[in-house]
């Protein structure tokens, strides 16, 4: 013990030497894992997915063409109900179109009744 | 080499999420190194970690460093929780690889350090030799963990395409 600790205490008494041969060894293991691992993930089986989450299920077009036909008549649907919401939608626009048309009839008539009266003004002012 | 055996089996709880307690662990003890580091006090000048303060790495660069690398790593696990979809890659994976390997390099120069002075200086082994080294090492193999994780789990589509591909006829 007494002779390693001598030994370790000859062997250590430059720093830099020591810092360079530590991150020599950290980085070389460090290229070992990364190399290791890069090469165990290839190789290493998928583990199973968490189960209750999405990935738990397979993908719809590999659930069976009973599922396959379940969620296309469900897309029907929802495309039916979303035309239904867009024909109203189109009902709605139509109303407010013709709601802005009147409001504009009526403004005209206002404008016309106005220049009528400026015009009967002025030539009453004038014949005056 | 088909048959090598990995170092230690994937989790069952799914990708990106293998052994992430240490890393977990590893990043919050960052956050708190950097902020007593960042604390008013010369931590560093007072230890037997002034030969790392002398050559660059001072008080601040040591707070600033931990800093950036405990919230990358923290943000990074946060990020990457039990997410098995084929469109998140595996960027988080590689991120917590980097950080595991950065943090691996820094506490393997604190063991040096405190080596060179138990050897020279001081003539008495600090405690922190082992605490440093072991955390060292195992941040060596959490940049396996990392690695491991960092697969492209874009291979359930893929498989699902070619087992489509071959029912039908």
């Amino acid at each position: 013990m007494e002779a390693l600790v001598g030994l370790l205490k000859d062997t250590f008494t430059s720093l830099p030497i020591l810092q360079v041969f530590v991150g020599g060894v950290a980085l070389i293991v460090i290229g070992y894992m990364v190399i290791r691992g890069h090469g165990d993930r290839q190789t290493a089986a998928t583990p199973a997915p968490a189960a209750g989450t999405v990935a738990d299920v397979p993908p719809i077009f590999a659930q069976g063409p009973r599922e396959m036909l379940d969620i296309m008549r469900e897309l029907r649907d929802l495309g039916r109900r979303n035309d239904e919401d867009l024909s109203d939608i189109r009902e709605a626009v139509r109303g407010l179109l013709d709601l802005a048309r009147r409001m504009v009839d009526l403004l005209d008539r206002i404008e016309r009744e106005q220049s009528i009266a400026n015009r009967a003004r002025r030539i009453g002012r004038d014949g005056a | 080499m088909p048959n090598r055996k990995p170092l230690m089996p994937a989790h069952p709880a799914g990708p990106y999420s293998t052994y992430r307690l240490f890393e977990w662990c590893m990043a919050v003890m960052m956050l708190l190194i950097a902020l007593t580091l960042a604390l008013p006090g010369d931590t560093m000048e007072r230890g037997a970690l002034k030969p790392i303060a002398e050559i660059g790495f001072s008080e601040e660069n040591m707070a600033f460093f931990f800093g950036c690398i405990g919230s990358v790593r923290a943000l990074a696990l946060y990020l990457n929780g039990h997410i098995n979809n084929f469109r998140v890659g595996p960027k988080g994976a590689i991120i917590r690889a980097c950080c595991s390997g950065l943090s691996c390099l820094i506490l393997g120069q604190f063991v040096a350090a405190l080596v060179y002075d138990a050897c020279t200086v001081s003539h008495s082994a600090s405690l922190m030799i082992p605490v440093f080294g072991t955390l060292a090492g195992f941040e060596a193999l959490s940049v396996y963990v990392a690695m491991l994780d960092s697969a492209n789990r874009s291979d359930r589509l893929a498989r699902a395409l070619i087992e489509l591909k071959r029912a039908d006829v």
